[in-house]
Order: C-alpha cells, then structure tokens, then sequence
C-alpha cells in the first residue's frame, strides 16, 4: 500500500504495481464524512476514557517494546500484552488489522471497512484506528517468543458473546471494559446526523 | 485529497526548521548490528560484508554485551580497565571489528548489559539482567579498556605482528527508555511517578564519554538510540520525547525551558530509532513519542540544550538514526509488501534527512533465519535469507524520492550510489528522456527542483546503477 498517494515508485519488475493510486477518494463525500464522523465518534469516547492499548509496526507486529500505546475504550493492557486486531495500522495488506489473522474487532462494518480503504491510507488509518480503540469482544492471549521480540495470537470472540452482542454491551457500559452507556450511541448517531445535515447545507449552498 | 496534502504540508513544514542544516549535510548509510555481517560466519565475511559495501554501506553497528566480554566473577587479578586482563574474552569483538574493517566500513561500537557486578542493589525480581542500574564507573573502565583495544595500535592477538583495527565510533547503551535494557524506568514520588532512566543515563553517557575520549579525542560518542513509543508514567517504557526533555534538563513546556542541569550530557550525537507504525509520513499518535516524520521533536530538544549550554561540549550535534527498518511479507506473513518496504525505506531516508539527521542505519542487509519463527525474528533484509535481492536493495543503494511542490515544480531527491554524472530522466512516450544531468560524489545527497508539469514518472541513473521509478500525478 501506499502511504504517500500521488507519488508511486516503479519499476523492479513491476514489483511496485501495488502503489498505484487507485481512486483513492472517489468515494462520495457524503460517505467519506459519514465514515469520518463514525472513525470520529468511536475515538472520542475512547479518549476520554484515559485507557490505553497498543499497535505494532508492520512486520515487527511481534515486537513487544516498539508497540504504539493507544487510549481504547477496552481498558489498560500489560505492557507487552499485544493485539493482533489492533496491529498493523497502514501495513498496506489491503485490509485494516494487521495480521492474517486479525479482525476488526466489529468496530466497523465490512461496508464502512470497504469504503475507508478505498480511500486510501487515510481512510485505512481511519478504519485502524476504530479498530485498535473500538471495544473489544474478548481479550486476546498474549505470547512471548524469543527474548527480544514476543509474538502474538489472533484475536477470537469469546463464548457466547458475538461481534455484535460485545460491541453493543460494551456500548452501553456492561461489560467489565467500562462505555459511556447510552451517551455512546447518541454521540455516535448524532456525529452522523451533523455530518449528513452539514454535507447537505453545503451541497445547497453551492449549488 | 486535501486532508493528505495537509499532513504532507505538515512534515515537511515542522522539518523545514532543520533542512538548512541537513542540506549542508551528506547521508551516511549503513546497517545495525546484523549478525550476518557481524558474526563469525564465514559468511560474513565472503558474502554479506561484501555485499554491504556495495550497497553503499559506509558503516555498521557492532553488539559489545559487556557482560558476555566481561568475567562473570572478577578474580583478584582483574583490573576492568585493561584490554588485556585475564577474565575478559573480545574474541567475538575481535572478529567482527576485524572483517568489517578490512572492507573499508567503519565500525560503530555498541556496548550494553552490565555484568552483574556492575549492576546496582537492590533490583527487584523479574527485572531484566543487566538492565538494573549500571554502574557508570564500572562503565567507564570497560570503555576505557576497549577504546584502548581498537585505537589502531593494540596487537591482534590472532595475528602476531598485526594491530587490531581503530574504531571511532561508540555507542554507550542501546534503548534507555525500555526496560528491557534499562530499570528502573520510574520511580514513585509522593503522588505519582518521577523519571528515573534519563538521570542514570546521564550517568552512564557522561562516564562512558569521558573514557573514551580520554584514550582519543577524536573518538565519537552517539547516544543511545531511544525506541520510538513509550506508555505513561509508571510503566515498563518512557516517550523518547520525555526521555530526552528529561536527559537534557528541559521542562516540559513550549519553550523547553532549561532547568538546573550539574552534569549535562557529553555527546557528539543525538540518536533515535523511529520504528514506524505506519510508512514514513506517518505520525506517532502521542505527542512525546517519535516516529519517523517526529524527528523535529527531538531536534527541537537538542537544539534547546545546545542554546542552554545544556549539552557538552558546546557546539551543534548530529542526529543519528542507528535503527529503522519494516519486515517484509514474504517472508513474514506480518510484514509489508516488498514494494512498499523499498519506497518506504528511500522516503524515511529522504523524510530523516529534511530533518537534519546525516546518519541512518538499516536494520538489516539480509533476512535473519525464522527461528523459532518469522514473528519472533527480523525480516527487514534487503536480501531474502538465500541470497535474492528484494526491491529495497534498489532503495538503499540509490535512494531517489520526487514530491510534487506546485503545478509546475517536482523536488527530486537522491544519494548518488557514486561519483561523477547523474542523469535525472523522465519517461516520455515509452522511452526514458533526461531532463537534468548532475555532477557529484560519491554519497552525496542531491535536492533538485525540476519544472514539470503534468503527470510525470521519473528516476535517476548513475549507470550503471538505476533507481526505483517514481510517478507524480498532476
């Protein structure tokens, strides 16, 4: 993936293909907002909880002392505790995550997850960003490996708790992950109601 | 379109305070304590020491564990200032410095990990060894005894009638601002926590220095290269940005304002490894921390201690980066796309550069051996581990960079691979057209601004070397 849209290298073979641009904000505005203001709506929150949660640099995913710590709504995590679900934000896999194995962690739709990464990196650092500071559905099992570098485990539900009933416990303040109760899905809907309402002030106002 | 324009706009404008500087400056590369080149593999030596010169390598980092050089238990005997004193064992050292010299490379040596003895009391359990409060005395002779060992007049001891070779370069410590080599970090206070590593770093900076230093002035003292993300206070890591503010007597405020600073650090080099989570644009999420495009910050904190008499000795200090690298996929499932790695690896190059860094050392020239497994190993190689050049060899080996600056302006940026001409060609209509030719040195950093307009693919050609291929949209 390309990190820097608009300026490509080429050549070794057409090794480099993959950093073509790809219509990278072709997507309508009114989309790329409404993502924005989810991306927006679900960070927020997670900040002003004060709790951390790391992300590795691509490839060194397994490197516990070089992972990013990132306030989450999820709560704290041991220091060399990693998750995969979390990591690899902008590795450039033509997907948000990291790793093979990593999922979102239900903090966004596949749809949205398909709309950001048309847009680009930023859009999929938008969508790893979510992803690494959305609630979790379970917490992942931390391995170490070697005495430098400490690998990591995918992320997996937990039983009986689906993507949906995780995100939506941990929306409304149940679970032992803490939430803002219901002031989380009326941020959320009312950050999507203003985007819509001002894209369409400013479609009038132009028009 | 806008929002990326903006944070490239950004980078570049919070580095435009130390270009001036870096344009005066060249771009040393080389690569970061790689036991291919570094170990006592025949293959160091006939392959990859070989193929790290032509590369363009003008230096590599040695490992010195000093608790591996040194005796476990001191005899009576023992007198740790002297190279030649029964108990301690530079074989290893021997060998690398040795190879890697013989090639022309010059040698940076980095020396960590304190042997028991030489650690504080009182470490608690589960404390990494060798991490807990070095002993800056003891540091102090074990420098001491290796700059006299590699000033270019010690005899080898494998070979009678020789001299081992002269190393410049030190490096006390590796990453101060982890636990995993250096504890405590913090230390409780009343209400919370107070820095703890960046004043016994100062200590083993200051100490070290001075031994080196005395044995040859013209020796070179790099900093400890800080790990790019910390947590808050009170956990195993501290921001680099914190670090640092903290090693120099700055207070944290928008001015850096000095405080009281007895015994400021001694250096000639500031050094950082900015591990990026993302590509080289992209910023650490957290204000103290330093990525790639972060550099600035911890300029902005050497410039402000060189204002305040707050480093020693008095003058401008260089910055170094003497670990960046990203894993590639293959091998490592986790790793970035080959290409990727090539055009990251020549942008950070370009994005250090704007901000006054002259030195970057890549970890590493080849892929290391997936044991236990790729996770748990570095995959970073501009080589796969048979041999195979990936993309990145390219990117190392002429680093060459475009950025659209207006409508009609394209920056080209480059390290010539050797002296003499450079042809900066634009293709046209399938054929590759030169439209700026260019005389330089070899390594030297070239910053042209061509007037393109248009869609344009450009690269450079130094023949019979070519670089990778950049294409600037409108």
């Amino acid at each position: 993936m390309c990190r820097h849209a608009g300026q490509r290298p080429e050549g070794a073979d057409n090794q480099l293909s993959d950093c073509q641009p790809q219509g990278l904000w072709n997507v309508s505005p009114l989309m790329r907002r409404i993502a924005i203001a989810l991306v927006v709506a679900l960070a927020i929150p997670s900040v002003a909880q004060a709790r951390v949660h790391k992300i590795a640099p691509p490839g060194n995913s397994g490197v516990g002392q070089y992972l990013e710590t990132v306030p989450t709504a999820d709560g704290g995590q041991p220091t060399n505790t990693i998750h995969p679900g979390g990591v690899g934000v902008g590795v450039g896999r033509g997907r948000t995550g990291g790793g093979p194995d990593s999922t979102s962690g239900g903090a966004l739709t596949a749809s949205t997850q398909r709309a950001l990464a048309k847009q680009g990196p930023t859009g999929e650092a938008a969508a790893a960003l979510a992803a690494a500071t959305a609630p979790r559905r379970a917490r992942p099992a931390a391995h170490s490996s070697g005495a430098r570098r400490e690998s990591s485990t995918s992320t997996s539900g937990g039983p009986g708790s689906s993507p949906s009933t995780s995100v939506l416990k941990a929306l409304s303040g149940s679970t032992s992950g803490g939430g803002l109760g219901p002031l989380l899905p009326i941020a959320l809907i009312g950050s999507v109601l203003a985007a819509a309402v001002l894209t369409l002030m400013r479609r009038r106002g132009t028009s | 379109m806008r929002l990326r324009t903006l944070v490239i706009a950004a980078v570049l404008l919070v580095s435009g305070a130390n270009a001036a500087r870096a344009r005066a400056q060249g771009l040393t590369l080389g690569f970061s304590a790689d036991p291919a080149l570094t170990g006592t593999a025949p293959a160091a030596d006939a392959t990859w020491i070989p193929r790290a010169v032509a590369e363009g390598a003008g230096i590599v980092r040695v490992n010195v564990i000093w608790s591996r050089v040194a005796p476990r238990v001191r005899l009576a005997s023992f007198d740790p200032a002297d190279p030649s004193s029964p108990g301690y064992d530079w074989t290893a050292v021997d060998a690398a410095v040795r190879d890697i010299s013989s090639r022309g490379l010059r040698v940076l040596l980095n020396i960590w990990g304190a042997p028991s003895w030489a650690q504080g009391q009182g470490a608690p359990a589960g404390v990494t060894r060798g991490t807990w409060r070095p002993d800056a005395a003891q540091l102090a002779r074990f420098a001491s005894a290796a700059a006299v060992r590699y000033d270019g007049g010690f005899p080898d001891p494998s070979a009678p009638g020789a001299f081992l070779p002269r190393v410049r370069y030190w490096q006390p410590w590796n990453e101060p601002n982890l636990s995993y080599y250096l504890t405590p970090q913090w230390t409780r206070t009343g209400g919370g926590w107070a820095p703890a590593s960046p004043g016994i770093y100062r200590g083993l900076l200051n100490a070290f220095y001075g031994a080196v230093k005395r044995v040859s002035s013209s020796n070179f003292v790099v900093t400890a290269g800080t790990a790019p993300y910390g947590d808050p206070p009170g956990g195993q890591r501290m921001q680099p940005v914190a670090f640092d503010r903290s090693l120099f007597c700055l207070r944290d405020d928008a001015r850096l304002t000095p405080v009281s600073c007895p015994d400021p650090p001694h250096l000639d080099a500031l050094s950082h490894h900015p591990y990026g989570i993302g590509g080289p644009l992209w910023h650490a999420l957290n204000a103290d921390d330093v990525a790639v495009p972060d550099i600035y910050k911890l300029a902005a904190i050497l410039h402000a201690a060189e204002r305040a008499g707050h480093v020693r000795p008095a003058g401008p200090k260089r910055l170094w980066v003497t670990e960046i690298s990203w894993d590639t996929s293959p091998p490592d499932p986790r790793g970035i796309p080959l290409a990727a790695q090539a055009r990251w690896l020549e942008q950070s190059l370009y994005v250090l550069w704007r901000q006054g860094v002259d030195t970057v050392l890549w970890l590493q020239i080849v892929d290391a051996p997936p044991i236990p497994s790729y996770g748990a190993t570095y995959q970073a190689g501009l080589y796969y581990l048979g041999g195979a050049a990936k993309p990145a060899a390219v990117a190392f080996r002429f680093p060459f960079v475009t950025r659209r600056m207006g409508s009609g302006r394209i920056e080209a940026w480059g390290r010539a691979p050797r002296g003499g001409r450079i042809t900066i060609q634009q293709r046209r209509g399938g054929r590759w057209v030169a439209v700026r030719r260019l005389a330089v040195r070899a390594d030297q950093v070239f910053d042209v601004v061509l007037s393109i307009r248009g869609r344009a693919t450009l690269r450079a050609q130094a023949d019979p070397v070519t670089s990778l291929a950049w294409t600037q949209r409108r």
